[in-house]
């Protein structure tokens, strides 16, 4: 399988590449969608260093275990984004970093301008999302935003809201699948 | 915490995909996700829309890929393979089946292989090949364990679910278009220090010595060069044998 080859090739071929220890397959699966899994750390993380430790830890990951990746439940992307978000969430929560989410919420506190709309940096994509956001209610909206890039429980994301535990579950359940229906377009092949 | 209700744990599923749920409900809905496919393909779908909201037109800094490719670079960069002289190929005969399922037909072609492979063993229509031994020092434990996976899941290669008469003992082959075959045979009792497993071939004509497993099979590497259409293991003395008398342990055809 050559570079053009691998270019071409599908998730599972790719996945199946690196199971042959096809270094060029690992380059091909990091290409696509490394800058998002770096931007998507250190948004968590609001630390850059801590975010290429994450890249580098979720792309090793795969190298060592592509068996746990399972095409039939999603793309590559969105697993390999979503291994990058709970090891995210897991450093930002654990004891040793509380710290570091302190520091990150003063910095945060201090930028003007908190929204999800502002998350969403890919030109290409960005006014398709801006525009399905757009549609959605404000509550789902902050939900979600404090959820997937604050790293924070529904708990927590109720106590910051002021609403009712069940509620933020319903508004972020809903919310997403809003957002499917609006970027029916946009969004990877889930299962 | 007390079991949900399905319609509890459907709440749930939007948090879940976004990591937002505490460890003990987080807990709970994986479990239920291991046998519940509607949900499963809910927190797909939810997961492949956080994933465009992760977007970002930045790309990873330089260095990453660069620590990355250091750690990389020591593991095995090619499966160390040499395939057999000749042709070396299976003809692929049709896309090896979903992995589970196994049809009454195949279990009806195992039955007739058998009956094939004790004459042909009998008769002595064998020649060793000690291939095995020499893939399985150039290639490590973990390397093995890989490829067989890969192999297994590749819709380009032949399978063969082996099992024993009774079912009670079953192995796994996969064979790839290119002849580079990998046994998972991690059920099989552990024999006696002077006894082997072996690894047979049967083709139209002929039934080739594909290996001499060892007293215990984990994870094995082979080459299947040529018309091979099943796989057989015997129990035989340590060391193996040119030619089997030996009824075979498990049977499998490649499909």
């Amino acid at each position: 399988m050559d570079s053009d080859e691998l270019q071409a090739a599908s998730d599972a071929t790719l996945v199946v590449a690196i199971s042959r220890y096809r270094h060029e397959a690992l380059a091909e699966a990091y290409r696509r969608p490394a800058g998002a899994v770096f931007g998507l750390a250190r948004r968590l993380l609001a630390d850059a260093s801590s975010a290429e430790e994450i890249v580098q830890e979720v792309f090793l990951r795969l190298w060592n275990h592509p068996e746990k990746f399972d095409h039939e439940r999603g793309t590559l992307r969105s697993y390999l984004l979503a291994q990058c978000h709970g090891r995210s969430v897991d450093l930002l929560r654990s004891e040793t970093s509380r710290r570091l989410r302190e520091e990150r919420d003063v910095r945060r506190a201090a930028e003007a301008g908190y929204d999800l709309e502002h998350e969403v940096l890919d030109l290409s994509q960005a006014e398709r999302v801006k525009a399905a956001l757009d549609q959605l209610p404000d509550q789902e909206r902050r939900a979600i935003s404090l959820a997937y890039f604050g790293g924070h429980t529904y708990r927590e994301v109720a106590t910051i809201l002021d609403q009712p535990e069940g509620t933020v579950k319903s508004r972020i359940r809903a919310g997403l699948r809003r957002l499917r229906t609006e970027l029916a377009d946009v969004v990877g092949g889930g299962a | 915490m007390s079991a949900l209700t399905h319609a509890e744990i459907e709440d749930l599923l939007g948090v879940y995909a976004l990591n937002a749920l505490d460890g003990d409900e987080h807990e709970l809905v994986e479990r239920h996700l291991e046998g519940c496919p509607r949900c499963r393909a809910e927190v797909a779908q939810h997961r492949e829309v956080a994933a465009t909201l992760a977007a970002t037109g930045g790309p990873a800094p330089e260095g990453v890929w660069n620590r990355i490719a250091a750690v990389i670079e020591g593991d095995a960069p090619d499966m160390p393979l040499a395939l057999p002289r000749g042709d070396g190929a299976v003809v692929p005969l049709r896309r090896s089946p979903a992995p589970g399922s196994f049809s009454r037909r195949a279990v009806a072609a195992m039955a007739a292989a058998a009956a094939v492979v004790v004459a042909l063993l009998g008769v002595g229509l064998v020649r060793q090949d000690q291939r095995l031994d020499d893939l399985q020092v150039a290639m490590s434990a973990d390397a093995l364990e890989r490829a067989a996976v890969a192999a297994q899941a590749d819709p380009e290669a032949l399978v063969a679910r082996m099992e024993s008469d009774d079912g009670d003992v079953h192995a796994t082959a996969a064979v790839l278009p290119d002849g580079k075959g990998y046994l998972v045979g991690r059920n099989l009792p552990v024999l006696d220090v002077d006894r082997t497993y072996q690894l047979w071939g049967v083709t139209p004509d002929d039934v080739i010595s594909l290996g001499v497993l060892g007293p215990q099979v984990d994870v094995a590497g082979f080459a299947a060069h040529g018309d091979v259409k099943s796989l057989v293991i015997t129990e035989e003395v340590a060391g193996g044998v040119v030619s089997s008398e030996q009824p075979p342990a498990l049977q499998g055809e490649l499909i």
